[in-house]
């Protein structure tokens, strides 16, 4: 008996297998040319002008980001970059926890209950079509500059949009589920804390993850208006000296942030009470 | 053609349901009118049978059942109840199985079977660990007794279908050792999912439970040998008839046929016989074909279960008869 093989291509073609390894190689290989293309530009740009500031090389990035990491604030005595992250994160916790529990208590009740959906649904559609941004300046005046104004613009700016997203998808959950409930003796309570509830968890956590990205644009623009520190804050604070030494590695540090959470709420969704969801209902 | 009177049974207080010249329909936005649906249905069904409700797709049997669960209420009807009372929202008194199982995907299969349990117990009980333990005893008992004690712990989804259904039913069951309702159970096309092996297997279980709590059972299918296999008694539910009414009343479906079926076998043996399969024949082509259409006068002929009834007169009968050969003209009076 010999062993039967075919040609599989390793790269080009529909049955192309690239494999673990060279399939990993593969995904850097852009990432390292747009870097290289970046140290090149960065190179000739130095060569012709020793003071340029647009792109600074990764060893001035390095000298930027290891001072505000290590050293103290002269002013304060803290250390910078650890206050930033502190602040920016705290805002967007607590504004999101804040729009992940109104979002799940009022969009379930909106979903199931149509008199309470006749009630607010005008409302919710109505305000869901307001752009957070454009009302910055409002939220600033009514809230003032500390931190429940830049709480509440994350909150409004993806908890109304959330909570749409809930009262639909309970709007729309089988109603054999419901009935199948009251014929066991359920009160209509019961039918949502045991029934509704539950299964809209985990499509809320999914949801959150949807509106991480928003809710990161509005804690920078929130930060960028008004502010006393936070990485938005630092980034705009630094635009007036050009310091792309600074902004930069600061980006990258924000994405970096970005991807840790939404890993992290996908591991919420990995553990084994979530299984029936994960694998998908038929 | 003889005229058979079908004249309403006494009302002895045994009813599982009683319903007389109901009327349902629902709006066609396509034709910006009512559609009906249901079209004077006169139906008693006593406590402890098992009625099959079978037609052809599209004659509203599923709408039928949906109105004795209480998800859609009646539109007109001269009497309406529903183990003695008019019946509201669903509730526990009446259970259904569904088609697609209705079963909660977040829970476990032993945590679907005591979920009538939970929810007719107190706060207090569901927080006590010994009650947990005592209602997981008994769960064991039902995952034995419907061949799932494997599945204890995995969701529905990893589940085939006649697991699934099995399971189902067990939710039902429980409540019914528990409390002893529901009375009434709704089967939804509850097999109409499932292949035949699986199919055979669960009617034959059905039959078993029903044997052994005597609970009314409507079962709606659209599986004319599964029907007359499992029923006390099989109705025929067919938009397939016509009548010398004006168009706009022949719309919807009406019983055509009620039909007493022998004591059960409990073997699907039974299904091979001439005589059931005759019956089936005979119910095929006078229920289920739109182009030979049964007469409404004629269907007394076919309402043949005692609490069957219909409010055809004898005027109405003659009227619908071919008319007899014209008599011989009266002789002419002699001129005077």
């Amino acid at each position: 008996m010999t062993e039967l093989k075919r040609n599989t291509p390793l790269f080009w073609g529909l049955y192309a297998r690239p494999g673990m390894v060279f399939g990993r190689l593969l995904g850097l290989l852009p990432v390292a040319a747009l870097l290289g293309l970046y140290m090149f530009a960065s190179h000739a740009r130095a060569v012709k002008n020793p003071d340029d500031k647009l792109m600074p090389s990764l060893r001035q990035m390095y000298v930027e980001m290891k001072t505000i990491i290590t050293v103290p604030d002269k002013r304060s005595g803290k250390i910078l970059f650890v206050e930033d992250t502190k602040a920016s994160l705290k805002r967007l916790a607590l504004g999101i926890s804040i729009a992940a529990v109104a979002s799940y208590f009022a969009g379930i009740l909106m979903g199931m209950f149509p008199g309470i959906r006749a009630l607010f649904a005008p409302l919710v559609t109505g305000l869901s079509n307001i752009n957070p941004l454009a009302v910055l300046v409002i939220v600033l005046v009514a809230l003032g500059v500390g931190e429940s104004s830049k709480v509440f613009l994350i909150a409004f700016g993806i908890g109304i949009p959330m909570m749409r997203t809930i009262a639909g998808l309970a709007e729309r959950m089988p109603t054999e589920l419901t009935v199948k409930a009251l014929t066991l003796g359920a009160t209509q309570f019961q039918v949502l804390y045991k029934i509704i509830a539950p299964q809209m968890f985990p499509r809320l956590i999914d949801l959150i993850r949807v509106s991480l990205g928003a809710a990161w644009i509005f804690v920078i623009a929130a930060e960028a208006v008004a502010a006393t520190e936070g990485l938005g804050y630092r980034i705009y604070l630094q635009q007036r000296y050009m310091n792309m030494a600074l902004i930069i590695p600061y980006v990258i540090y924000i994405s970096l942030l970005a991807y840790t959470s939404d890993l992290a709420l996908q591991g919420i969704l990995k553990l084994p009470c979530f299984r029936w969801y994960s694998r998908g209902d038929e | 053609m003889e005229f058979i009177p079908r004249p309403k049974p006494a009302i002895t207080g045994n009813e599982a349901i009683h319903l007389e010249d109901a009327y349902h329909g629902y709006y066609d936005p396509s034709n910006r009118r009512v559609r009906t649906v249901l079209n004077d249905i006169d139906l008693i069904i006593s406590r402890g049978e098992f009625v099959s409700l079978v037609g052809p797709s599209g004659c509203g049997k599923s709408t039928l059942l949906k109105l004795f669960t209480g998800q859609e209420m009646v539109q007109k009807a001269k009497y309406f109840q529903v183990l003695g009372r008019l019946p509201s929202f669903p509730d526990r008194s009446r259970g259904v199985v569904f088609q697609n199982y209705g079963l909660a995907p977040h829970l476990t299969v032993q945590r679907n079977i005591l979920l009538g349990l939970e929810f007719q117990s107190s706060m207090l009980q569901r927080f006590s660990p010994s009650w947990w333990r005592q209602a997981k005893d008994m769960a064991r008992k039902y995952l034995d007794d419907m061949r799932l004690s494997d599945a204890s712990n995995k969701y529905p989804s990893e589940l085939s279908g006649g697991m699934r259904q099995r399971v189902a039913i067990a939710q039902t069951l429980i409540t019914i050792d528990l409390f002893g309702m529901p009375d009434l159970i709704c089967m939804d096309e509850s097999y109409g999912a499932l292949d035949a092996s699986t199919r055979e297997d669960l009617q034959i279980f059905i039959l078993k439970l029903w044997e052994k709590y005597k609970k009314t059972v409507v079962f709606v299918t659209h599986n004319l040998e599964e029907a007359v296999f499992l029923g006390t008694r099989v109705i025929v539910l067919s938009q397939f008839w016509t009548s010398d009414l004006p168009a706009a009343q022949e719309e919807g479906s009406r019983i055509i046929m009620d039909i007493p079926l022998e004591p059960h076998a409990m073997s699907t043996e039974v299904k091979q016989t001439t005589a059931f399969k005759e019956l089936t024949k005979y119910i095929l082509e006078r229920g289920f074909n739109p182009k030979q259409r049964l007469h409404i006068a004629q269907f007394n002929a076919d309402l043949r279960h005692p609490n069957a009834f219909s409010s055809l007169t004898r005027e109405q009968f003659d009227a619908s008869q071919p008319a007899p050969p014209a008599a011989a003209p009266p002789p002419d009076s002699k001129p005077g």
